[in-house]
């Protein structure tokens, strides 16, 4: 048998390198062939100072493949680059073919990439990412089903309810929001108030800075700015929680033993969220309009009981009345997104961050979407 | 028949973690599932404990289908790698968890799940520690206490995902002879996933080798080690020589070596040749003849490289015309033999296996 081996003699007449390939040079040998080529020595000079040429000898050639002639082809350009004459003899006629190809292509212009065709590629992406957005929304109304679902069940049979949890998920998502909630709203409530005083004044109609955060906060920004901070302190809470458990595989645990983590997990956190919002939604009213009347009675000296007053005369019960009723789809949109996104991490702790940042921009996007769906709705209604 | 297995596929997106996997699981008995990672050992049990559904395919639970069952009705306890444990209840609850949550009308009384519990935790010599947290707890113990809860829904069939794969050394050699001690006294039947083949082979009855989603061979750990079905099992289980070899007319000659061997009956084509490192001997240089490669007993010459002499055998590395060989002996044999690093002398192969590429085709090799 014959082994497959590149060979390569290296002997050194005066002035001259002669390099005689034997062998096969081909792809299972151009490995340890590359290393021979870089280790052999550099020609010394002549006798005149000038540099040493190299002789390459390819009579003992056995097999060539293209990559040998293309290794051959390497080592010529680099003894030419560092003034190393080659010169290259005895090559077989049956080789002389491969190598005149190959060198050819090595000297061939690099093709240039196509030219890209920017409207197709941006009609693909659009498409692309269409399609991607449908199959997400197609998987969240799907979930929504089974949230709904679990809710029911638990509402016929409220013993499996978990009481505990619910609770647990009550205190945290609500009790220990009100602090910050208050301090924001009532920020939120001078802001509007010093806003509106700037323009009205100019009219001399300074009164109506009361029907402006009357209307404003109680319709549209107490609600608002409730469900950003929830979706960014509980949606987000949510997330990071069940998607620990899951790259624990807590979650796996759970369903081993026969319990269903929707019942255990979802349930509770969703519920509990349904149940404070609307809570949540008439401190925040309440705060930011006290803001706003502190700052009225500050910048216009309008007092505390003109305030409510002049109030009564445009708010109607609608008007206190329709984020009780946004609350709770709010309450929903953002539990079950939380709850979502946190069933969906997988493996690795920074699929959790992942899906933590991804849960809180989704859930205020859908919040800011749906309340602008609540106002046509509304106005339409007149309500 | 406790589980039988056939024609199980699962992809996830365009990976193929198993390929019409066929398997049978005897009643009683503790089955590893073994291979490297990617090899669809964990989606197996995965599937067997329910937590994953299979594309195509049927799993039978005491001769009933088993694919629509949920976890719990399939009466199967799972031990997880990194635990699993609940981390905000205490050891007791933790165990007592799976019986807790039973409906009211199968729910053992406060009483008898507090005996049941004590009683597991015996058993799993923990009951000092039944009060603390699951943080408070030791790699071993956390374990243990996964054990036991998922012992304590009296399961019929045990799974266990790398059980022992998180933990130290020493720790997993311990657990590792618990369990088996464990198994011996209950006889439940057990299926662990591993990829530590000295794992599978102290611990089963039975030994799966699996890769790419596929099973290599299915036998009992010694049939496994001395008689591998397969290139991949001869690699993936214990250190093992590997040499491309072409055979011709009837003969294996190893690339680049002075040796050959009888491949009776194989046809002619490239082919591995394998050599567990114990079975391949060294002899002294003298035996060769001047300048010959090969001596008259077949031997090749080599160089010695390093010598790892630590306990009571010593592993020799050697260079035998590029190739890298190594060899396993005891060390008085080597101490007898006058080698050191750097010596020259000379390598026998012994009793090896012999695998055509690409065909189904094996032949023992025993030239001792």
């Amino acid at each position: 048998m014959t082994v497959e081996q590149g060979l390569l003699n290296v002997t050194s007449e005066e002035g001259t390198l002669v390099l005689a390939a034997a062998g096969s040079w081909t792809l299972t040998t151009a490995a340890a062939l590359t290393r021979t080529l870089d280790a052999a020595p550099p020609p010394l000079p002549d006798d005149n100072g000038q540099p040493g040429r190299i002789r390459l000898d390819l009579g003992q050639l056995d097999a060539l493949d293209t990559v040998g002639a293309l290794l051959l082809r390497q080592f010529r350009d680099r003894s030419r680059d560092q003034n190393h004459p080659v010169l290259i003899i005895n090559v077989r006629p049956e080789h002389i073919a491969l190598i005149d190809a190959v060198w050819r292509a090595a000297e061939a212009e690099p093709v240039p990439p196509e030219p890209g065709r920017p409207l197709y590629e941006a009609v693909e992406a659009v498409g692309q990412a269409s399609l991607k957005t449908a199959r997400a929304a197609v998987e969240l109304i799907s979930f929504f089903g089974q949230v709904c679902t679990a809710l029911l069940r638990v509402v016929m049979n409220p013993r499996r309810l978990r009481l505990t949890a619910l609770v647990y998920h009550m205190d945290h998502t609500g009790l220990r929001c009100l602090p910050i909630l208050g301090l924001l709203s009532f920020l939120i409530g001078v802001v509007l108030a010093y806003q509106g005083a700037e323009q009205l004044r100019r009219l001399g109609a300074e009164i109506y800075v009361v029907n402006l955060l009357g209307l404003s906060i109680l319709r549209e920004i107490g609600i608002l700015i409730t469900a950003i901070i929830v979706a960014g302190r509980s949606g987000s809470a949510f997330t990071a929680q069940i998607g620990t458990m899951k790259v624990n595989q807590e979650i796996d645990a759970l369903r081993t033993l026969g319990l269903d983590p929707m019942e255990l997990l979802v349930v509770p956190r969703v519920l509990a969220l349904m149940l404070v919002m609307p809570l949540l939604t008439f401190y925040a009213n309440m705060v930011a309009l006290f803001g706003g009347a502190v700052m009225s009675y500050i910048l216009l000296d309008i007092s505390f009981h003109q305030f409510i007053t002049q109030m009564r005369i445009p708010i109607d019960f609608w008007d206190a009345t329709v984020a009780m009723i946004k609350a709770p789809v709010f309450a929903l949109v953002i539990g079950m997104i939380g709850c979502y996104e946190g069933l969906l991490v997988s493996g690795s702790a920074e699929s959790v961050g992942r899906r933590t940042t991804k849960s809180v921009v989704e859930s205020i996007f859908l919040v800011i979407v749906l309340n602008a769906f609540f106002s046509v709705l509304f106005s339409t209604i007149h309500i | 028949m406790t589980i039988r297995v056939s024609g199980i596929c699962k992809r996830f997106g365009s990976f193929v973690a198993l390929d019409r996997v066929d398997l049978e699981i005897r009643t009683g008995e503790l089955l590893a599932l073994l291979g490297p990672s990617g090899s669809g050992k964990t989606t197996l049990l995965r599937i067997l404990g329910g937590l994953e559904r299979p594309d195509q395919g049927s799993l039978t639970f005491f001769g009933e289908a088993a694919l629509g069952l949920t976890p719990r009705d399939r009466q199967v306890g799972f031990v997880f790698q990194h635990y699993s444990l609940f981390r905000h209840m205490t050891v007791f609850n933790n165990v007592a968890f799976g019986l807790d949550v039973l409906a009211r009308k199968d729910r053992p009384s406060r009483a008898a799940i507090t005996e049941k519990v004590t009683e597991l935790l015996r058993m799993v010599q923990l009951e000092p520690l039944a009060d603390r947290y699951p943080s408070q707890l030791s790699g071993g113990q956390r374990q243990r206490v996964a054990l036991a809860r998922a012992l304590a829904i009296e399961p019929r069939v045990l799974l266990l995902d790398e059980p022992f794969g998180a933990l130290d050394a020493k720790v997993r050699k311990e657990l590792r002879r618990w369990l088996r001690r464990l198994h011996d006294e209950m006889h439940i039947t057990s299926v662990f996933v591993t990829h530590d083949q000295e794992e599978a082979l102290e611990l089963a009855d039975r030994v799966v080798v699996m890769n790419r989603g596929r099973i290599e061979q299915v036998g009992i750990p010694s049939q496994v080690y001395n008689d591998p079905a397969s290139p991949f099992v001869y690699d993936f289980l214990g250190n093992v020589n590997r040499f491309d070899c072409v055979i011709e007319a009837g003969v294996a000659r190893i690339a680049g070596l002075e040796m050959a061997f009888p491949a009776v009956g194989m046809t002619a084509g490239p082919a591995v040749a394998f050599f567990r490192p114990h079975d391949i001997e060294l002899t002294r240089l003298e035996a060769f003849a001047k300048e010959e490669a090969v001596s008259a007993e077949g031997a090749s010459r080599a160089q010695v490289r390093h010598i790892y002499a630590i306990g009571p055998s010593a592993r020799i590395e050697l260079d035998c015309a590029g190739h890298s060989v190594e060899v396993v002996m005891d060390q008085d044999r080597l101490r007898g033999l006058g080698v050191n690093g750097g010596d020259w002398c000379g390598v026998k192969l012994g009793r090896g296996r012999l695998f055509r590429a690409g065909v189904v085709a094996a032949t023992s090799i025993d030239q001792r």
